[in-house]
């Protein structure tokens, strides 16, 4: 089974037809759910996705989309928005809609966020599906381990050095009797 | 929960507006305010979102006027 992809530029670099890149996108959004920090996030987001105008006909549009998830996501986080993400090939001239229908293009142009709206994407509803939790990133079972081992090899040292502190006291003390 | 999402097509991905029309094709509630009962029922204390109003309006509005074809 193919991973799931676990950054945008992974997205744009398997999004062979817009088909293909539509659920690879969606497949990320699921990489989105399991992301708890910033810094995880940060890598998902920072590689530059490769350039798709040319590969498919709505190739530009998911080179601004790229961008403006990109952005929308660093913002909402207090991330740096990634240089690539800035690019003024990231954008389009002309407005694109995800939806057709008047009253869900009226619903786009006011909710559509700002990094969308200035790429000229208009979209009703943005799937970012991020849960980022406070405290230090979860550790993997072998880290624990190892973290483990090391506190009780620095807890036996100081417990040899306490012991040597004694048996040294009780030698004085054993002198000073005799 | 399907209306509860309600991911709006994008680039190469349908959304949920299929899913949402073939439901609303099975169950066949009579208005929006009927929807809004049964979401209700599933997710106590939540509204649908506008977009997801406004979906079902027009999904109504068309599945009337078509025949059951899945």
């Amino acid at each position: 089974m193919t991973k799931r992809p676990q950054s945008l530029a992974e997205v744009a670099q398997r999004g062979n037809d817009l088909h293909s890149f539509g659920w690879e996108f969606q497949d990320w959004l699921h990489t989105m759910r399991t992301i708890r920090s910033r810094a995880v996030l940060a890598r998902a987001l920072n590689p530059e996705p490769v350039l798709l105008k040319k590969r498919f006909p709505e190739g530009r549009v998911a080179d601004a989309w790229l961008a403006a998830y990109a952005e929308h996501a660093a913002t909402l986080v207090g991330l740096t928005v990634p240089t690539w993400a800035r690019r003024s090939n990231r954008s389009l001239s002309a407005p694109w809609f995800s939806v057709e229908a008047l009253a869900e293009r009226r619903l786009a142009l006011r909710d559509s966020p700002p990094a969308f709206k200035k790429r000229n994407l208009f979209t009703p509803k943005v799937d970012l599906p991020l849960r980022l939790r406070a405290g230090r990133p979860p550790k993997s079972a072998e880290e624990k381990h190892r973290t483990n081992a090391e506190r009780q090899r620095r807890f036996r040292a100081r417990r040899a050095f306490e012991w040597e502190l004694h048996r040294h006291a009780a030698t004085i003390a054993m002198a000073e009797k005799s | 929960m399907k209306l509860k999402a309600s991911r709006p097509p994008l680039l190469g991905y349908p959304g949920d507006e299929p899913d949402i029309r073939f439901l609303l094709h099975r169950i066949k509630p009579d208005s929006l305010e009927t929807v809004d009962e049964i979401f209700e029922r599933f997710f106590p204390g939540e509204i649908l979102h506008e977009y997801a109003r406004n979906l079902v309006v027009r999904l109504l509005s068309e599945i009337s006027k078509e025949p059951f074809t899945r």
